[in-house]
């Protein structure tokens, strides 16, 4: 009798091992727009929320006669002049990320790719650390509309450098492992995080302050000029990603056979690294550096509408925005008035999302 | 589609040495040879993919590096030597992505189904392509190679199809329908050079082979005048008997000789 239950213990276990990935794939049509009918309301419901929750709870009435200007002064500082940047900031950000992310594991064929794991993001960090540490006399030098593009531009300059040394190493391998992803990823933080060290050291008490946060991670930074700075940039990477999707779905075939299959993956590669470059260093350095988005999003999307780019992309972005405005109000709600920073938050998410896939992809 | 005395180093061995190879519209040609002759090289400078270090290559009378990537799918499809996708698109979704977006897609749907008709898996169209067995996904990534050629014709262009191992990991009657699909191909007009390795099959599938080896094309015509058994042996290494098969094609059957230690059990 006891081998009849183990025998039976086995099975279910392989069945359910089994059954794990087929399921989601055969959800059919009318659920899949089910699905991302119900998440683009969760978007809409998480941005009124954004407006309306805080230490001041304003009721979604004061919130749209807020926003259509000729309310309470004070309610209308509050969401226009506050709440309303920082929820634009935060759908800024998520976009950028997950497509970011999306565009990665498309781009190196490896799902485990995410800005903050393989060092786009420390890449983007090192560089927006050295202007807060460096930049003073440098912006000095600059005209005042220009100021508040010297973040982003150095937070491109650093995530660039990096995606150049990814694609390299992408390149050499051919198929770029798993491992050798994940090891450059930890080789490119650690260096990352020794310069910031370098920074932090040669900072003075008032930009050791202003980095530190930074580091942490918080939409709440967001002044206008900087916001609508961050929300352009990541508006202009959107169509790139999005125009990519049939050549990232080719590249999934692998490089030659998207060549054959009359994909320019030399154009597609540097496109792209130049629009994740542009995205995550615009959304780092306007909200620090928040990890995780760019992994769980893509995944969430190709679970909800599956794995061809045309219809993922979109729904990435999506994703992406959700996870950063629940994080966001997460962090926000927590333990008011005082703020957790939004990293807390989406790597509480992302780091156990993380283990999961790696354990799954082990038992294959 | 010619080749012309193409040479090509890759890291430290010399791949191609003088290879020439003219592959003429409405044949299907196999190339032949032992591994490592060069056969997926030559057929990686035919696709465009490779470019020889000297010696050219013509598409259509143009030089790859002219026609471009896109410009070069209307005129040649390939299938790759291992095919495999990172990502389990659903089957027809898989061999819809050849097919270029000026298509329109009611037309590519068509297409579509063509192509996954002639290999066999027309019933298969919605599947994952991680639930198909090794055999039915290897014909699927055929099926990608067919779609694109028959949307490249569907553009005014199309008429080369590229297939290395075309035949690799199915079983008899697969390799026959993937062969067949092949030939279906050449009578439309469109040349077809498939690397094989089992020399009965390309002498029964094509109209001419080419027998390559160290990087030399040493042989080339009807399969009677190639297969020849001292010219087997030599480049095989082992030797071969040439019969006349079913079709009054040549059969070939390898001589094997079990090694002394094998028949016997002998204690010292």
């Amino acid at each position: 009798m006891a081998r009849a239950g183990d025998r039976g213990g086995g099975a279910g276990g392989l069945t359910l091992a089994l059954d794990g990935t087929p399921r989601r794939g055969r959800w059919p049509l009318p659920g899949r727009h089910g699905a991302v009918a119900a998440l683009a309301l969760a978007a809409l419901g998480l941005a009124l929320a954004a407006l309306a929750l805080g230490p001041v709870a304003i009721p979604p009435a004061g919130v749209l006669e807020a926003l259509a200007g000729g309310a309470d002064p004070l309610q209308e500082a509050i969401v226009r002049g506050i709440r309303l940047p920082r929820l634009l900031l935060g759908l800024a950000v998520g976009t950028a990320l997950a497509l970011a992310g999306g565009a990665l594991q498309g781009m190196l064929r490896n799902p485990l790719a995410d800005p903050a794991l393989v060092g786009v993001s420390a890449g983007a960090s090192v560089g927006a650390v050295a202007v807060i540490v460096l930049g003073g006399t440098l912006a000095a030098g600059l005209p005042a509309a220009l100021r508040p593009y010297l973040l982003p531009a150095a937070a491109f300059l650093g995530a660039g450098a990096v995606i150049g040394a990814l694609f390299a190493l992408a390149r050499r391998a051919g198929e770029t492992s798993v491992a050798t992803l994940i090891l450059g990823g930890v080789a490119i933080n650690a260096i990352a995080a020794a310069l910031i060290g370098v920074l932090v050291f040669v900072s003075d008490d008032e930009q050791l302050r202003e980095l530190t946060f930074w580091t942490m991670g918080s939409l709440a930074s967001g002044t206008w000029p900087l916001v609508l700075v961050t929300l352009v940039l990541a508006a202009l990477t959107v169509p790139v990603f999005l125009g990519a999707a049939r050549g990232l779905d080719l590249m999934q075939l692998g490089e030659r056979a998207a060549f054959h299959a009359g994909l320019d993956v030399e154009r597609l590669k540097r496109r792209l690294a130049l629009a994740t470059a542009v995205g995550v260093g615009a959304a780092t350095a306007a909200a620090g550096p928040i990890g995780f988005v760019g992994l769980v999003a893509p995944h969430l999307a190709r679970l909800t509408v599956g794995p061809a780019h045309r219809a993922m992309l979109p729904v990435t972005a999506l994703y992406g925005m959700v996870l950063v405005l629940a994080a966001d109000l997460a962090v926000r709600l927590a333990v008011p008035p005082a703020e957790l920073p939004i990293g807390l938050a989406t790597s509480l998410i992302g780091g156990p999302f993380f283990l999961w896939l790696l354990l799954r992809r082990g038992r294959r | 589609m010619r080749a012309e005395d193409l040479h090509l180093r890759l890291g430290r061995s010399e791949v191609l040495r003088g290879a020439s190879l003219a592959l003429r519209r409405g044949e299907v040609m196999a190339l032949i040879g032992p591994n490592g002759a060069g056969k997926s090289t030559l057929l990686a400078c035919l696709s465009g993919a490779l470019s020889p270090d000297r010696g050219r290559v013509r598409i259509d009378g143009q030089a790859p590096a002219a026609l471009g990537p896109a410009g070069l799918a209307r005129r040649r499809a390939v299938l790759e030597q291992s095919p495999a996708s990172a990502a389990p698109f659903r089957l027809a979704e898989l061999v819809a992505l050849a097919i270029p977006p000026e298509i329109p897609p009611a037309e590519a749907g068509a297409l579509t189904a063509r192509a996954l008709a002639a290999v066999g898996l027309g019933a298969f169209a919605g599947r994952r392509i991680d639930r198909l067995s090794g055999g039915e996904r290897h014909r699927g990534h055929m099926a990608r190679a067919l779609a694109q050629h028959l949307a490249g014709r569907a553009l005014g262009a199309g008429g080369w199809l590229l297939l290395d191992e075309p035949t690799a990991s199915l079983d008899l009657r697969h390799q026959a329908a993937v062969l067949q699909a092949a030939r279906a191909a050449a009578a439309e007009g469109a040349g077809v050079l498939a690397v094989l390795h089992d020399l009965s099959l390309a002498a029964a599938m094509a109209d001419r082979l080419a027998l390559m080896a160290e990087g030399r094309i040493l042989a080339e015509g009807p399969p009677a005048a190639v297969l020849t058994p001292e010219r087997l042996a030599a480049v095989y290494g082992l030797p071969v008997a040439v019969a006349e098969g079913p079709g009054g094609h040549p059969a070939i059957t390898p001589i094997y000789r079990a090694s002394q230690g094998d028949s016997t059990c002998s204690s010292p």
